[in-house]
């Protein structure tokens, strides 16, 4: 069956197998940032934002996604530019083997568009879902904070001004 | 990946109740428990999801649509208002970030998971259930799970508006695990006795039921003075078995205690003192 789908704003107008899960097509067109890893729906590293939205693409039918938005890790560095999430991870030491990464920053994204001022409780709440092995979260935890008010700040200083603050 | 022939989306809900009556034939809302069964005769989903049916409405009894996702459920300003924010503080239990932002309500539901907080929430709650059949139908959700029929498409909860003091307790191995075991209690007080009252377990590990002897028990008493006899009464009456999880006789235990540390919960929120 053949649908339509946006990942990264780059339009994809593919023929799928009708019982064929997101994270297998995503990888197939070479979002190999998406990882296949538990298949129990307990990990989070095949996590995506669908319309802004992170969800497990392990337990998503691409089927569904017909006329959807998908972004994955590569849609928040822009040109080789890296987020302040991205960034606030690398600073804080907060990336060991890099596995869970990507779908840590595509759930942190989500989380500071939803709540631009979490607190350290908010964050672990929104985050359970992905597992890390190795960094035991406390680094992740506060790069998401620093990341947090790195944004607020770029946010309320004056358009014109904005090129100090990176 | 599933090995099926067709994906379908339905426009209309009769259509999908067409397609879902062919022979192999699986319903997929958010697609959570749908995406891992192994059934090697499946030959068609039925995507219910674009039939709409997620919308929240108020009014005397709350509307939920059964597409409505727990995220929607938990951040409905209408449901996060009522009850002391019950309805919000005990869905962000449920799974994961991502896992709230692709179930169902109905999916919830309909596949009469034994380990299920939702089922047990919406019991307690003495919510209805509305659902499809070629005609449609409302009827309790204790007796909906009661009826063993799985063919029919969920369309909506129906839950109560009310001012009950309410308490879910759960006891899981982590905050991303499955519930040992899950208490819901929803109680009405008049003068600190307890005037309606509603006990509803699961995960014992079979589907959630409610404890008719324990409510009739507590019913007229005294909240504050009855927590220990209420207690003992749950370890010998509530009907639970072993699995890998705990043995029957751990599960009784966590009753009883998941029940005293519940109404503790509503004597602090009521005011009354201990
Ligand atoms: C890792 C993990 C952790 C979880 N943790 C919890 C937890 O802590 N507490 C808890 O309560 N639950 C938990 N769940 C269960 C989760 O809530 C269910 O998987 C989910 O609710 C199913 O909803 P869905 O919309 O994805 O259903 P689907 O997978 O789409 O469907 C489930 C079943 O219901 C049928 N169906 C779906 N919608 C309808 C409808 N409207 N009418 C009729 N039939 C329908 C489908 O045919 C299918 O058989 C967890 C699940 C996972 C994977």
């Amino acid at each position: 069956m053949k649908v339509e789908f946006k990942v990264n704003d780059r339009k994809h107008s593919i023929e799928i197998e009708p019982g064929e899960l997101l994270v297998e097509t995503l990888r197939r067109l070479g979002y190999k940032s998406v990882k296949h890893a538990c298949d129990t729906a307990s990990c989070g590293a095949c996590s995506v934002q669908l319309d802004g939205n992170p969800v497990l693409s392990c337990r998503t039918f691409t089927a569904a996604v017909d006329g959807h938005e998908i972004k994955t890790v590569e849609a928040f560095s822009k040109e080789g530019e890296l987020s302040a999430v991205q960034k606030a991870l690398v600073e804080e030491g907060a990336v060991q083997c890099g596995f869970c990464i990507p779908a840590l920053v595509v759930t942190a994204e989500a989380l500071l568009n939803e709540n631009p001022n979490p607190t350290e409780e908010e964050i672990k709440t929104y985050l359970n879902g992905n597992l890390c092995r190795c960094t035991g979260y406390v680094s992740q935890n506060h790069a998401i904070m620093k990341a947090a008010e790195l944004r607020r700040n770029s946010a309320s200083v004056p358009a014109g001004n904005q090129g100090e603050l990176s | 990946m599933l090995k099926i022939k067709e994906y379908l989306r339905p426009e209309t809900i009769e259509e999908a109740y067409e397609m879902g009556s062919l022979p192999n034939s699986l319903y997929v809302s958010g697609g959570l428990i749908a995406a891992q069964l192994k059934i090697s005769r499946l030959e068609r989903l039925v995507d219910l999801k674009t039939l709409g049916m997620d919308e929240i409405e108020d009014g005397s009894i709350v509307k939920i649509g059964a597409n409505a996702k727990l995220t929607t459920f938990m951040n409905n300003p209408i449901l996060s208002s009522q009850n002391n924010g019950f309805f919000k503080e005990v869905a962000k239990d449920i799974g994961s970030t991502q896992i709230r932002n692709m179930a169902t309500i109905g999916g919830s539901i309909a596949f009469k998971l034994g380990w299920s907080d939702v089922i047990t929430i919406f019991m307690v709650t003495e919510s209805q259930v509305e659902f499809y059949d070629g005609n449609f139908h409302k009827t309790t959700l204790e007796n909906f799970i009661k009826d063993g029929k799985r063919d029919q498409i969920i369309t909506a909860v129906y839950l109560p508006k009310n001012t009950k003091f309410m308490a879910f307790e759960k006891f899981a191995k982590s905050t991303f695990d499955i519930a040992t075991l899950n208490l819901g209690i929803a109680l009405s007080l008049e003068n600190e006795l307890i005037k309606e009252i509603t006990i509803v377990v699961g995960s014992r590990p079979m589907i959630s039921e409610r404890v008719r002897e324990v409510e009739d028990f507590l019913k007229g008493k005294d909240l504050l003075n009855s927590i220990d006899k209420a207690a003992n009464l749950m370890e010998s009456v509530v009907k639970v078995g072993t699995d890998m999880r705990a043995s029957a006789e751990y599960r009784k235990a966590l009753a009883g205690a998941l029940l005293k540390k519940a109404m503790r919960r509503i004597c602090y929120e009521s005011g009354i003192q201990g």
